[in-house]
């Protein structure tokens, strides 16, 4: 990790500061950093009122600014605006989670997956699982087990059900399975949504399986099982009147 | 004077017992469902709920609107009901790729914290009370798309990539060629 200099470092323009400070935590300075800083934040991480809230992405930004390196950044950076109280991020919650999962969160957190929209949380996934694949997975696992924001849990799902059924197949239909047992609704609507999404025979046999207790949730998996098996059947149709007119030609 | 109908996500409105009490509505539900742009509110109109067609009707409308085929949930409260708690309504263009959908759209415009509040409640009400809502599967909304895009109601071409290349997989080869 590495910071320039404070006679190299990038000068923010003066029109966009604000009387506020940005300090780096003692622990990144004393590990990390041969300088200690006090840094003037740019006006636009506040919000009209004046509070500073950064989600994830200001961090990042701001970090790009000082021209740290944030893939060698570890544990927690603490920032400190002078006249408020100190932002810590990752938050207590979420210390300790690898980065790529910090940005899957915070993505989520800005904007929720929202049905007919795209999301950018969908790349950084699919990135997570081409880079990170084991910790992803299991990090899944960790969230259907473990977390209490249902909304988040089913979030990742539908963006999960939103990537090619081939590159989730292995573990994406025990995870679904998981899921379908969750307590909570959100999260069992969006297991369903993430099998009708795939639509192959191994997900209409898992909605078979499946019965609810919330009859439209029930009654979206009829319907959804129905679709399926009656897209396979024209799928099926379609692929065989192709061979026997291949076969005709012939 | 009809229905005004809306997107919404079914599971937001389940009420949460162990959580929240019996008949608490999530704040989830009206940070996600009744999210204000420029303290507006977009609706699509409908005569009868109780006609399937004219369901449909809406569910293209917000189809034509999308990046993605995905299900749709949608619910609908009485227009008349809401004028008469103080709601404002204006008629808009629809941001819906299906040019003759787009008159029949409206926005609840000039909410405040109380009428947010109230609205929640009564589309709660709708939803949970009156079982107001209905789902449409992605099969089904991938229906709906292909045939007013065989009606000519829809330009395929103006539509995203994503949701082009879900048509064609639909559509049988004859049909796209």
């Amino acid at each position: 990790m590495s910071i320039t200099s404070a006679e190299t470092r990038p000068t923010v323009p003066n029109e966009t500061l604000k009387g506020w400070q940005i300090l780096l935590s003692e622990r990144i300075r004393d590990e990390n950093f041969p300088g200690s800083g006090s840094y003037y934040l740019p006006q636009k991480y506040f919000s009209s009122s004046g509070s500073f809230s950064p989600n994830y992405k200001d961090i990042r930004e701001l970090l790009d600014i000082f021209q740290i390196e944030i893939t060698k950044t570890k544990g927690q950076i603490t920032v400190k605006a002078s006249e408020l109280t100190e932002f810590e991020w990752p938050t207590e919650k979420d210390k300790g989670k690898p980065l790529f999962i910090l940005e899957i969160l915070s993505a989520i957190d800005i904007e929720p997956v929202e049905d007919g929209f795209e999301h950018p949380a969908e790349n950084l996934l699919k990135e997570a699982l081409l880079s990170h694949p084991r910790e992803t997975i299991d990090w899944f696992y960790e969230l259907i087990s473990e977390e209490n924001n249902t909304a988040v849990v089913a979030s990742i799902l539908k963006c999960i059900g939103r990537m090619e059924v081939g590159m989730c197949e292995e573990w994406g239909f025990d995870l679904v399975r998981k899921a379908l047992q969750h307590k909570d609704v959100e999260v069992r609507d969006a297991a369903v949504q993430v099998l009708e999404s795939w639509g192959t025979e191994k997900a209409i046999r898992l909605l078979k399986e499946h019965h609810d207790d919330v009859s439209w949730l029930q009654d979206y998996i009829d319907r959804v099982a129905r679709d399926l098996e009656q897209s396979q059947k024209e799928k099926h149709g379609m692929a065989c009147q192709k061979n026997i007119q291949s076969k005709m030609g012939a | 004077m009809g229905w005004l109908v809306r997107k919404i996500s079914r599971a937001k409105w389940e009420p949460k017992p162990e959580e929240l009490g019996p008949n608490a509505i999530q704040a989830d539900a009206v940070t996600s469902d009744l999210r204000t742009q420029g303290n507006s509110l977009s609706f699509w109109q409908c005569v009868d709920p109780n006609n399937e067609d004219e369901l449909r009707e809406v569910a293209l409308a917000l189809a034509g609107a999308s990046e993605r085929v995905d299900k749709i949930d949608i619910a609908w409260i009485k227009e008349d009901f809401l004028r008469k708690k103080g709601f404002s309504i204006e008629r808009t263009e629809g941001k819906t790729q299906v040019v003759d959908l787009r008159n029949k759209h409206v926005d609840l415009i000039k909410l405040d914290l109380q009428k947010i509040c109230s609205l929640a409640k009564c589309l709660c009400k709708s939803i949970r009370k009156e079982g107001n809502f209905r789902r449409f599967t992605k099969g089904e909304v991938l229906q709906i798309l292909r045939e007013a895009a065989q009606e000519g109601r829809l330009y395929v071409d103006a539509l995203p990539e994503r949701i082009r290349a879900e048509l064609k997989n639909l559509t049988p080869a004859s049909e796209t060629e």
